[in-house]
């Protein structure tokens, strides 16, 4: 593959110094002279109408401002996941509720001086609650004709398919067909940062909102819908995202918090401490699934019949296309002619579910490759090599008439993964008996790059050249910590010839800036990057085109190389870019500048697969990894160490889904572990060194062919982790996650 | 109540009270914002400063306990400037995504070098015990610590501040 | 120290003490025990009153407090100031020489900065059915020290704890001392802690182990087995020693006391774990348990 100057490099991330300095403000970290600072109350029951609520000892405490509850808040609905003007959304949420659905759910708000005085203000709030009997399984909510907001539950149905799946079943033999089933948890995104946004009145009749987001332009949005305000008198600024993975995909807090300020006519700070962010922004939905895989004598999928039950939480959000994006999925691993999948989503008495990671791709995967692992060894075949027999090819269609799959290697990825990880000789290794077995596990995934053949997906970026031979890069984008701002401009650099260091690129501020949807489908470097390369492709020519002109020739004369230019056959005589831009404007009286729209055309598949070997402590149930391989499709590395970064970070996120992550709920809907020393993140010791292969095959659209990485990097670790512990010890364990106490039971369960 | 402390170097008097804690004190009174509260809980390691030449959390800190002691936070790593070796390994190999846990993180793997200049992987793990990420996987935090260490006793610290 | 609580209630904020000496201590205590909140390290009280600091009324904090500091060796014990923390003793030449188990005890707690912070003192007072130290000091029937302003009382670590949260500790006393009787020859110890995870882990089942054998370092003299995590209180379990007392190590059988030790106990389902796996894990690290000390013979 062609070598470039700075894609595929490891360059320096932009900003780096301020964030390990410390100086990097976070919107937490931002005062303002008169500024206010709030918190919400969050109801303590799972279900129940507010008979009575009141505030007035809390209005009473010194340095309290203002305490908003339902009764003097707009109730007008809205849907947090809502993205653009024009969506089809289910409203079903507002600001503060008179009826609480979850414990978690959003009654007060205070406004004080003093941050010190607003949790002794909640305190004082009293809030009488007519409780009604919770939904607390998702299965109760299937069960009964109950429901949390006047309509059915399941409130959305899904089905997609292919070919003929009951057909296909009735032929093969009973003993041909394996099914399983999974039960994942609801997992908190566990950002660094918390939950937080700032508002500010702006004169005229504008209000400011600074936001750590995915989507500033959704925030404008929103605040304008729900205040009842023109886009343009909204004025969304992005703050450095300190953790996010679609947890500040979703919009409940901005609104809310420029209600306040203009309200008051003061600035607002509105925090979210731990517990908030645990019970009250969103969760990784919970799914209950069944699989059922047919297959012939060779090892062939002949179909595949797949049902999800989607745990939505308290109010919808995304709980119906969580549940399409998981069936599109379905279609785009293996070449499974016949195949449907059907989905149902529930509202629950429970936090609600949202944009995380993978977008329910961890949780379909880790139902689907559970079950591949399963059939694989009851045929009695390497599970690596009844893979190797179904898995896709590059350029394959998907077979529900979704987008071509691209150059799609997962084959070279497993056959790599397998290789790296010494999969065949590791697979051969005794059994053991003692109290530590080992056990070692597999799986592939599928990711997409971008909203085509979904939704409309596209991005607008301003490029100009100074006079000194800088460039400014003005995009709509959102830095979330994976490089993205880096990566581009390395795109854009490569294109121009110029070391990336001098491109700033301007990240989305809704004043400024071009529209960008956001930064979610993983759509930041194959449709952002393409939009950049297209950008400097245009940029260059201008500058090719101004420059022959400045140097009296045409333009296929002109050479550009490194940040200088010269004319072909004079290569002794250069300028630099600097030179040369500001000779265009004396001389040309223009500025070197573009804007372009870019549309994302195609949306290929990036693939992964995972190998994870582990030691279970069967005295104990605890889980040790030995190794961990992550072989990634990614067309071609832009930065890798930023990919290897996110990979690392994937890994740690699938293992604890695998392993320890949960919120749980007691029957009452209240919850169980609200705090980090209750809910477990993988720590540093736990944490395995992970090897990463990375294909480079390019072939698609993508900015030298470079794909997505960010999300697919923890689609495939809760499976091949479970496959591996399933593989240590002889077990189906089909509840996650997998505790020290559900392993020893399943353990016990086996002997007995 | 006032109290004395000094921090990065600097002495300080503040006006406090028993009722706050020395990450408020840092951030609210001495516009410190490098640490973070993640949790409030001490389970994070997000706020974590370096007082009387011990790691803590300073959400678990009360104010006046703070009196007479010697802070160090992420802003009195380095000079200037200057970044420390520390701060530079972790550029160099990509150790840092989102940035929230990184100050908490650089000032964890500071102490756990000044203790341990030769530090193994496993005791760099349990050093960073007490500090969360979510988005590195710890791999990368882990080998900027192994590069300091390797650069801190080859002598090649004079190119940076060093500890 | 008159009139402290009318002066509180004026001012409506918390009225904080730094005394420089237990004496005065004592008194603070004798007055307003029973509102007073004792601070020593910090990592309890802070996690306890997150974001409602506001709610204690008085705050007795113990850093300037003479005498409680340290950890000192006699011939027959070893004294730790009850705001050694726990980095101390994980350091201490002296408990990981005579007192091991405490010393891998305090290496398990928390993280490096609760370590630092957090006091054994803390640790004993607040009584968490899953305090790491507390197995231990029964294991090693440890004393403790408490002193009012009326007088000074020993008494044992057997005796100490009442419930989660609860001890014997009146609120005009003050815990200022454990004292560790050095370990006779022959004395033998293991301590195995279960977590979720490996570090940073509050405990969902613990044992402390220590095994007193006769002079032929083979008859069993004595052995006391506490667990944590099992029961409201760190739990001695002293029907095991009446059954093997006299027997030979090396002729134990060690799967009967691991049965036995999971029959006796009735631990409760909690978040971190069901029963079933406690009675199981308590039964396997039993017979571990005994493996490591019949090694260390």
């Amino acid at each position: 593959m062609k070598d470039y100057k700075y894609v595929g490099k490891n360059i320096k991330f932009k900003d780096v110094e301020e964030r390990v300095t410390g100086r990097l403000k976070y919107a937490g970290d931002l005062n303002h002279s008169d500024m206010l600072y709030s918190r919400v109350l969050l109801s303590e029951v799972a279900r129940g109408r507010i008979k009575s609520i009141d505030s007035s000892k809390a209005e009473e405490l010194p340095g309290v401002v203002k305490v908003y509850t339902y009764e003097n808040t707009p109730q007008n609905t809205f849907n947090s996941y809502n993205w653009y003007r024009g969506q089809e959304v289910s409203k079903d949420e507002v600001l503060l509720t008179p009826y609480a659905r979850f414990v978690g759910d959003r009654v007060a708000a205070v406004v004080a001086r003093d941050k010190k005085t607003l949790q002794q203000a909640l305190d004082l709030i009293e809030v009488e609650y007519e409780e009604e009997e919770p939904i607390i399984d998702p299965r109760e909510g299937l069960a009964s004709d109950d429901s949390l907001h006047g309509e059915e539950n399941p409130f959305a149905k899904q089905e997609l398919s292919c070919g003929d799946v009951e057909g296909n079943f009735a032929e093969i033999p009973d003993e041909l067909i394996f099914e399983d089933e999974l039960e994942t948890p609801k997992i908190h995104h566990a950002t660094m940062e918390n939950h937080v946004c700032f508002a500010y009145p702006k004169e005229p009749d504008r209000i400011a909102i600074v936001s750590p987001c995915q989507l500033l332009f959704s925030v404008r949005m929103m605040v304008a819908n729900m205040l009842d305000l023109r886009f343009n008198q909204v004025h969304a600024i992005k703050a450095p995202v300190g953790g996010s993975f679609g947890a500040k995909q979703e919009i409940f807090l901005e609104p809310l918090c420029a209600f306040m300020a203009r309200d008051l006519d003061r600035p607002v700070k509105l925090e979210f401490k731990r517990r908030d962010s645990i019970l009250a922004t969103r969760t990784r939905s919970k799914i209950i699934g069944k699989v059922k895989t047919a297959v012939d004598k060779e090892g062939k999928i002949r179909a595949r019949d797949i049902d999800v039950l989607v745990d939505a939480g308290g109010y919808t959000s995304n709980g119906n296309i969580v549940s399409i994006a998981m069936a599109k999925k379905v279609f785009r691993l293996y070449r499974i002619e016949n195949q449907r999948y059907r989905g149902k989503s529930v509202h629950t008495n429970t936090p609600i579910g949202g944009a995380c990671r993978g977008y329910g791709s961890p949780q379909i995967h880790t139902l689907t490759e559970i079950n591949i692992d399963r059939v694989a060894k009851r045929l009695d075949m390497d599970p690596v090599d009844f893979r190797l027999k179904n898995l896709i090819q590059p350029y394959d269609k998907d077979p529900t008439g979704g987008p071509n799959l691209g150059n799609a290697q997962i084959i070279a990825a497993l056959k790599e993964g397998a290789e790296k990880f010494d999969w065949y000789n590791k697979r051969n290794r005794k059994e053991d008996k003692g109290r530590y077995r080992r056990g070692i596990g597999v799986a592939c995934c599928t990711h997409g790059n971008g909203y085509y053949g979904a939704y409309h997906d596209f991005t607008g970026m301003t490029l100009r050249m100074y006079a000194d031979g800088s460039l400014l890069l003005n995009t709509g984008l959102h830095e979330l910590g994976n490089a993205t701002l880096t990566a581009i401009a390395q795109i854009a650099g490569e294109v121009l010839e110029i070391d990336p260091g001098e491109i700033t690129v301007l990240e989305a501020d809704t004043d400024l800036s071009p529209y960008d949807i956001g930064a979610h489908a993983s759509r930041g470097t194959y449709v952002c990057g393409m939009c950049a390369f297209k950008i400097a492709e245009k940029l260059k020519e201008q500058f090719l085109r101004e420059s022959a002109k400045v140097l009296n020739t045409t333009a296929d004369q002109v050479e550009m190389e490194q940040g200088e230019v010269w004319l072909k056959d004079a290569p002794q005589k250069r300028l630099s870019y600097g030179e040369m831009a500001a000779r265009v404007q004396v001389e040309n009286q223009r500025e070197l500048f573009t804007t372009y729209s870019y549309q994302a055309q195609t949306n290929p598949g990036s693939y992964g697969a995972h190998f994870a070997e582990v030691e279970v402590d069967t005295f104990t149930g605890l889980v040790k990894f030995k190794d961990y391989v992550a072989a990634h499709d990614v067309g071609k590395a832009i930065n890798p160490s930023s990919v290897e970064g996110q990979i690392h970070g994937g890994v740690q996120m699938g293992i604890g889904m695998a392993l320890c992550e949960e919120i749980t709920f007691n029957d009452k809907g209240q919850p169980l572990n609200t705090n980090f020393s209750s809910y477990h993140l993988v720590n540093a010791p736990e944490m395995p060194k992970v090897r990463v292969s990375l294909i480079e095959e390019g072939g698609d659209e993508g900015p030298y062919g470079a794909k997505s990485i960010g999300e697919i990097a923890t689609v495939p670790v809760t499976a091949a982790v479970v496959n591996a512990v399933n593989d240590a010890l002889d077990i189906k364990l089909n509840v996650l996650p997998m505790t020290p106490a559900r392993i020893l039971e399943a353990l016990n369960e086996k002997e007995e | 109540m006032k109290i004395k402390l000094t921090v990065n170097g600097e002495e300080r008097e503040v006006r406090t009270t028993s009722e706050t804690r020395l990450i408020d004190l840092l951030r609210a009174d001495l516009h410190l914002t490098g640490a973070k509260e993640g949790c409030g809980e001490g389970e994070c390691g997000a706020c974590s400063v370096i007082m009387n030449g011990e790691l803590v959390a300073s959400c678990l800190v009360l104010a006046p306990q703070a009196d007479g002691a010697d802070i160090i936070t992420i802003e009195g790593v380095g000079d200037g400037n200057k970044l420390d070796i520390i701060q530079q390994t972790f550029i160099e190999v990509g150790a840092v995504q989102c940035g929230y846990c990184t100050p908490g993180m650089v000032i964890a793997a500071r102490k756990l070098l000044e203790e341990n200049s030769r530090p193994t992987e496993e005791e760099i793990r349990h050093g960073l015990s007490g500090n969360l990420c979510r988005c590195t996987g710890y791999q990368k935090i882990i080998e900027a610590v192994e590069l300091a260490a390797d650069r801190l006793t080859d002598g090649r610290g004079s190119e940076g501040e060093g500890l | 120290m008159k009139g402290l609580k009318k002066e509180k209630q004026k001012q409506n904020k918390t009225k904080y003490f730094s005394p420089g000496n237990v004496k005065e201590a004592v008194e603070i205590l004798a007055e307003i025990g029973e509102e007073v909140e004792v601070l020593a390290g910090g990592t309890d009280l802070l996690v306890r009153y997150y974001e409602r600091l506001y709610d204690i009324d008085y705050l007795l904090d113990l850093r300037l407090l003479e005498g409680l500091e340290g950890i000192k060796l006699y011939d027959d014990r070893i004294e730790i100031g009850a705001r050694a923390t726990h980095s101390q003793l994980e350091k201490s030449e002296y408990i990981n020489k005579y007192f091991p188990i405490i010393g891998q005890a305090a290496a398990n707690v928390g993280s490096p900065q609760i370590r630092n912070r957090g006091t054994i003192g803390g640790n004993i007072v607040n009584a968490s059915p899953a305090g790491d130290l507390l197995p231990g000091m029964l294991a090693y029937e440890a004393k403790f020290k408490l002193v009012s302003a009326k007088e000074e009382i020993i008494v044992s670590a057997e005796d100490f704890f009442v419930e989660p949260g609860k001890t014997i500790l009146k609120p005009n006393q003050l815990l200022t001392k454990v004292i560790l009787p050095k370990p006779e020859e022959n004395t033998y110890s293991s301590w195995i802690k279960i977590g979720m995870r490996k570090t940073v882990a509050i405990t969902t089942i613990s044992l402390a182990l220590v095994l007193k054998l006769k002079r032929d370092n083979n008859t069993i003299k004595e052995l006391r087995t506490c667990l944590g995590s099992v029961a409201p209180t760190p739990l001695l379990i002293r029907e095991l020693n009446r059954e093997i007392k006299g027997e030979k190590i090396d002729q134990l059988d060690f799967n009967r006391l691991g049965e036995l030790v999971a029959d006796i106990i009735s631990p409760i389902d909690d978040v971190r774990a069901t029963k079933e796996y406690r009675k199981e894990v308590a039964r396997n690290i039993m017979i571990e348990s005994l493996e490591k000390v019949a090694k260390l013979r």
